[in-house]
């Protein structure tokens, strides 16, 4: 079983993205609290297990952009953001929460993911001050925008 | 090709990215359809059967599993086959798929081109 750090976590998010969408991210120098300043949209999945974990996912548009065209095979100034941003967002929390339960969970173990959930602005800031300080957190970019994960217990 | 497709994920971006594979794997547009979850899926299919569903586990109101209990019940359903698009990955839960008759997998996250070989196979067999 793996100990989720910042590091492990933010090569967990990039490989899938890669894998999915064909995006490939580079650690970013941002804040939280910057991210969160731009950021459209945000989604939360928790992790049911002994213990339950809680994983959130927010992306500026332009990484939602970036996301939904590869995986739909079209091009990012085609996707409209207030259409797709929260559907981009519940899913990559879906994903995400889908490889930590492959690494944190034994094939024993009856860890299970829950189903992803939109959470405001406020409640997003909540997580990511919770996982500043009992969790980890990654933050990703590319030229077109940025995505923070955050990871804690439930 | 002429074979019925349809796509139960509860994401629509998850569909869309379904749909697109199934399109490169030669179906017809008008040959796909779509379900936001497994009660949904039970009602296209028994307003007009598909071949195949692309099934995601990890939905609201019924998920995969229960589709799938749902679907062994009724006969007029069996000839249907049920792959699997799911972020799940415990064997054990996986078994009880396959042992319900689900033949194929393909866990999330995916290479496109993995998704798409899938469908291409899955018309292959048929």
């Amino acid at each position: 079983m793996l100990t989720i750090s910042s590091d492990n976590l933010g090569e967990l998010v990039g490989s899938a993205l890669q894998r999915m969408a064909f995006v490939f991210c580079d650690p970013a120098d941002s804040t939280g609290g910057e991210v969160l300043a731009v950021a459209k949209s945000h989604a939360w999945i928790e992790l049911r297990g002994n213990p339950s974990y809680v994983v959130t996912v927010s992306a500026t548009p332009g990484f939602i952009q970036e996301v939904a065209s590869g995986m739909m095979g079209c091009e990012p100034e085609d996707i409209d953001v207030d259409e797709h941003g929260r559907a981009t967002v519940a899913e990559l929390a879906n994903i995400f929460g889908g490889e930590l339960v492959m690494q944190l969970a034994s094939q024993d173990d009856g860890m299970m993911i829950g189903l992803p959930r939109e959470l405001d602005d406020e409640e997003m800031s909540i997580c990511m001050e919770a996982a500043a300080t009992a969790g980890q957190s990654t933050i990703l970019e590319t030229e077109l925008g940025q995505l923070m994960v955050c990871f804690l217990s439930n | 090709m002429n074979y019925r497709i349809l796509i139960v994920d509860d994401s629509p971006l998850l569909r869309a990215t379904a749909r697109r594979a199934v399109l490169q794997a030669g179906a017809a547009p008008s040959q796909i359809r779509e379900a936001c979850n497994g009660q949904e899926a039970l009602a296209a299919l028994r307003e007009e059967l598909a071949d195949i569903v692309l099934l995601d586990l990890n939905m609201p109101v019924m998920d995969g599993f229960q589709f799938v209990e749902e679907k062994i019940k009724d006969p007029n359903l069996a000839a249907v086959r049920v792959a699997l698009v799911t972020t799940e990955g415990n064997q054990k839960r996986l078994a009880r798929m396959t042992a319900m008759g689900v033949e194929h997998y393909l866990r999330k996250p995916f290479e496109p081109e993995e998704l798409r070989a899938l469908v291409a196979d899955l018309f292959g067999s048929q």
